[in-house]
Parts: structure tokens; sequence; C-alpha cells
């Protein structure tokens, strides 16, 4: 596994759940609630970086630069951000900016725990945990795309939108064009794939790897339409997110 | 009136409880349109099947590829029962794999030596050993999207793939002798082998037939390099030419692999090969428990001369032309614009103004649901089993599927 590709997982996939969550969870707009300020997670010299911002009890999550940071932590290597997320040790940051206030990311710790326990469905119930966990997919596959050594090849061949989306439910797609790959939330005008789960428990059954694919299509309870061969990388990508988020 | 799938689908509840995915591998409906397919067949003859609810279809993809006379011949069938009956799989070699291999040498242009094998992977495996073993040599070109099976190597499977599977496979683009050219400098003397297929018939896309003084210059650049010349005939092979595909587009292969249209639907392939590679594979140990199987053989050896008898790829090449042309002059009238590419025995019809292959699944699906069975992402398969009437009868079908395409869509 390519841990600098894990880590901008959780950076530009994973942390960005922050802004849906605090806006959809009374439990997580209270937490960030108590505290105003920004931090900026960077990881090596051309490493990803990301900017989470707490302001009246909601997350925006940026590539926001650094002198609008309240707390910067530069981690000079992917493993330590990304041992950060697992719980493993060493999960070591340079304080670059903030060094006095680092308290103040106890706030975000708590947040970030909570939303680990809603993507785990611990809390916030299953149709909450299924909305973070489309974004995190869609987003996810928008990072393979670019920078996963195997899975870019092949998907630097892709050229439109795939869709993903749980029925009557919410709905995620991402943009390929000339190599690159653009992750959003919400509904896509007139997309060359689309993929819809019935309902928000078989997505999560999928996102779990728990799940025959295959025959829940042909059983109709997944739907695909449109390019099957962007189709078929999607899943090949889909399958890799969930080796790396496992 | 427009079939329903209620048994398919009772079915298929069955299978996926005790069969991963249900229906694995290219049957799959999942490259169809699930909903407005049939997932099983309860028989076929001719040039139609029939599905678990009743369903009678005229059949345009001929099993994939393997049906060339038709399905349930009854000459080739009665070989294949009448050797069943004498034995299958028996414990020393069938004198019917002397005859076969005698009347392969005598049918196949270039051909001076045949080994047997089941499946085509089984025949473009061992051709990729036996360049390697004459040449010595680790490197394989094959072509981006070219189909060779889904064995490890192939590159088409994902799963428990790594990347020592295919270190030592290139690609190049199909038809580009200049890529192919400038590898063979590149990697100068650590090719083994080049393995294409006699035209490009990737699924998804449009086929390709080779530029005049393409295969020349394949053949030259084998030729100055030491490399051996691999033709994958698996899928084309008995329909372009009972010669083989090279000799349909004239150049001389050193190895060329065989199996589908081969038995008309029984299980066997094969490895046809130039002198020069015979103590090559003479040294080889290939094997499976079923290779020798005398039934197969028996089949085989019918087939082939039914197909010599009856004249088969300009029946098959007359009917496709029957059909392309009807279908591209049934869009053209509704105002829709497709692309038919490929032989007409073995054509892929898409339309060009998507690339998302809406429309195809639209059009495919609603023939399906009125007795139609294209698919609308892979080649179709003309054989001899088809009538002119098969024919007529197909394209008032798809003129009231273009017709519902023009609805939908509006061109």
């Amino acid at each position: 596994m390519d841990r600098s590709v894990l880590a901008r997982i959780y950076l530009e996939a994973v942390l960005p759940c922050l802004e849906t969550l605090t806006e959809a969870d009374n439990e997580a707009s209270r937490i960030a609630s108590g505290w105003e300020g920004s931090i900026r997670f960077e990881v090596g010299l051309w490493g990803p970086r990301c900017l989470v911002d707490l302001r009246n009890g909601r997350a925006r999550v940026s590539h926001g630069p650094a002198h609008k940071a309240t707390i910067a932590l530069f981690f000079p290597h992917p493993a330590l951000l990304t041992n950060l997320f697992t719980g493993r040790q060493p999960a070591l940051a340079i304080p670059r900016k903030g060094l006095f206030r680092l308290r103040d990311l106890a706030v975000f710790s708590r947040l970030a725990a909570h939303m680990q326990k809603v993507l785990e469905g611990q809390a916030g119930g299953r149709d909450l945990q299924a909305r973070l966990m489309l974004g995190v997919m869609a987003r996810s596959v928008a990072v393979l795309a670019v920078h996963d050594r195997d899975l870019s090849t092949a998907m630097s061949r892709l050229n439109g939108v795939a869709q993903f989306r749980i029925r009557q439910g919410p709905r995620a797609y991402v943009t390929f064009s000339e190599s690159s790959a653009e992750a959003a939330l919400g509904h896509a005008e007139a997309p060359d794939f689309t993929i819809e789960f019935s309902t928000s428990e078989l997505f999560l059954a999928v996102a779990d790897d728990a799940v025959d694919v295959m025959a829940k299509t042909c059983l109709g309870e997944i739907s695909i339409t449109g390019d099957i061969h962007m189709g078929q990388t999607m899943n090949t990508a889909l399958d890799a997110v969930g080796a790396y988020l496992r | 009136m427009a079939y329903t799938f209620d048994r398919s689908r009772e079915l298929f509840e069955r299978a996926a409880r005790v069969i991963p995915q249900g229906i694995p591998g290219h049957l799959t409906p999942v490259f169809t349109v699930p909903g407005s397919y049939p997932y099983f067949a309860s028989r076929a003859k001719g040039s139609r099947f029939w599905d678990v609810d009743g369903n009678e279809y005229v059949d345009y993809m001929c099993g994939y590829g393997p049906m060339i006379l038709g399905h349930a011949h009854e000459a080739v069938d009665e070989a294949y029962h009448a050797q069943a009956r004498e034995g299958s799989c028996t414990s020393i070699a069938s004198h019917l794999s002397v005859e076969l291999a005698e009347l392969m040498v005598e049918t196949i242009d270039g051909a001076d030596w045949v080994m047997f094998a089941k499946n085509g992977a089984d025949a473009t495996s061992m051709a990729i050993m036996l360049a390697r073993g004459f040449t010595r040599r680790p490197l394989i070109v094959l072509a981006e999207g070219g189909y060779h099976g889904t064995q490890s190597w192939a590159g088409t499977n994902t799963v428990g793939i790594t990347q020592h599977d295919r270190a030592d496979i290139l690609t190049v683009p199909w038809g580009d002798a200049g890529a192919l050219g400038d590898m063979a400098r590149r990697h100068g003397g650590k090719i083994a082998g080049v393995m294409f297929t006699p035209y490009h018939h990737p699924v998804f896309e449009d086929q390709r037939l080779p530029e005049p003084g393409f295969w020349p210059e394949v053949r030259r650049i084998c030729d100055e390099h030491g490399i051996v010349l691999v033709i994958d005939d698996i899928r084309a092979g008995w329909r372009l030419d009972l010669e083989g595909s090279p000799h349909f587009f004239g150049f001389k292969a050193d190895l060329a692999c065989y199996s589908k249209a081969m038995a008309n639907g029984y299980p066997i392939s094969a490895v046809v090969g130039t002198e020069r590679l015979r103590v090559t594979a003479s040294k080889a140990y290939f094997a499976g428990s079923f290779w020798c199987n005398a039934p197969e053989m028996a089949a085989a050896a019918a087939c082939i001369r039914e197909m010599k008898a009856a004249g088969v790829p300009n029946t098959v090449r007359s009917l496709g032309e029957r059909l392309t042309k009807g279908l591209a002059s049934l869009a053209q009238a509704r105002g829709l614009c497709v692309s038919i590419t490929g032989p007409p025995a073995i054509p892929f019809m898409r339309f060009a103004n998507e690339r998302n292959f809406l429309r195809s699944q639209l059009f495919c699906g609603e023939c399906a649901r009125r007795g139609v069975f294209f698919h609308p992402h892979h080649n179709w398969f003309l054989s001899a089993a088809h009538t002119e009437e098969d024919i007529d009868r197909t394209l008032d079908i798809a003129d009231t599927c273009f017709a519902i395409v023009k609805d939908r869509f509006g061109g």
C-alpha cells in the first residue's frame, strides 16, 4: 500500500466528511462549536495539504493556505499522518504554527473521533453513515485516479462523469478529464455512467465488501446504466478504496 | 408483445446463492442490460435459442463465437456423440488426434504441426511459452485493449493479480507498426514474441481492420529482431478464412491459436506452428486432463469438413453484409447515426454520437425483448445457420427499436 496515497485519501476524501457531518448531525455541530479556528495538515514537502476551518459549529475543508491556519501540523512522512487516523504509533507531527494553541486540538480530536464513530456505524444512524461513505468513496476514487500507480494508467483513459447514488438518497459524482479527476457531492447532469444502490444498507454492505455486486446488479438491487467500461473501472477503483481504508 | 423474464429471474435468485456472481464470466447479464435480457437458456437450434421463459431469439452472439454452423448441428453433434459412445477420455491417445491434426495442417496456411488443448486461454498461454522457449527471451508484446483470455498474464482480470504476473508483458497500440518497431529496438534482443489478433476487436470500442502495409511491416520487424509472431485467431478464426485469418490478410504467422468455432461449440483449442518451432514444441510439456478427449476431436473434424464443404466464410460474410447494410440504412432513415465496424461476419454496432452506450443499451435491450439477441458492448457473430429470412425479420424488429431510440434520445 502506498502510504502517500492513503494520506491523500484521509486528507482529501475523509476529512471533507466533516462538512456534511457538522451540517447534518447535532452532536457533531455541538462538538465543533467548542472552538473557532483552523488546522492545516501538511504531508511532506510536496504532499497533500488540507485546511479544516471550524466556525459557528460548522466545518469547512479546503486547500486553504498556511497563513490562514490557527495551527499548522507538518507530517514529515505520510505514515505519520496515516498513523494518526488509524491509531498506530508513531503519529508525530511538527507544529509549524500555533505551537501554544495545541490544546485546542482537543476539539478537533473529539470531532474526528465522532466522525469515525459515524463512519463505523456506531453513531448518527445508517443514513448519515451512508451519506458520508458515499462522499468518501467518490472523493477516494478521484484521488486514486490521479495518484495510485496501478490505477492511474487505466483511469487516465476515462473521460466523462460517473455518478454514485442511493435511491431517493444522497448522490456524488466524479468527473474525469485529461488525466484529472474531481469529485463532488450531489446530482450530475447527464452522467456517462450511473450506479444506483436501492438502499443505504445495501450501499454500506458494498462499502464493507460484504456483497456480491454482480449478483445484486442482475437482481436489480443495484442498477448500472451507461458506460459499462467506465463502470468496470469504477468497480476496480472502489475495490482499491476499500483495500486502502481497511 | 415484449418478452418477460420471470423464470430467468427466479433461477438467478437460486444461482446467486450457490454461484458467486450468479452467472460469472462473459455470460454475466451485467454486460448486457439487466432486466431487458434473459439470463438462462433452455435449448437452441440453428440460428435460434429459447430462454427458460419460452421466449425465442434469433441469436447474433452464437455462444460468443463458437456456433459457426448453428446450434445443435446434426453432423457435428452426431460425430461427437458417436465417438462419446466409443469412449471419451481414454488412457492412451485417440487415433482421432492424428486425423484432426492432419486435417488442420492440410487446411490452415503455414501450419506444419498442431498441438491441442481445451480453451482459447490454453492455446494463447501455450503459444507464449513456445515463443519464449524458442527465443530464450522473456518479453511478450500485446496490443493495448487486446483480449487473449483471463489468465494472469492477459490483463483482463484484476482480482488476485500481482505486478509480477505481467512483469514481462509490454503493450503497444494495435495497428501501430511504428510503435512496435520502436519497442523492438528499445528492448533489443529481449522480446520473445508479439501476440496480436488479426484485426482489433476490443469490447466497448469500434473494431479496426489492418491498414494496408501493417501486417507486412509487423512481419518484417519480427524477422529483423528474431521475434516470434503469434496470431490469436481464437475469435476470428474460421469465420474470415478457413485457411486462417493470416491468410485472409495476406501474411504468415509463426504460431496461431484456434478455438471457438473450431468444433461448433465443443471444447477444443489448438496451436498451429511452422516448421522452425517444431523442435521447441517437441521439448515442451503441456497437458490437461481433458485435452486429449476424443469426442471433441471428432466434432472438430466434422465441423472443419462441414465448413469446407459449405464454404462457410462466404456464407457468413454475405449474411453479415445483408444485416449490417440493412441496419445502417434503417438507422439513417430514422435520423440516427450508427457506426458498424469489423468484418461483416463479426460486426460491432454502436451509435456514433455517444460514448456512454445508452442508445446501444436501449436498442439492444428492446431488440432482445422482441426476439433478436444483440449485444450492446461486444461484437456480434453470424453463423451459417442464419437465413436471409432471419436477417429480414431482424431488420423489421430493429426498425421498431431504432424508432424507440429516436423517440427517447431524439437522434
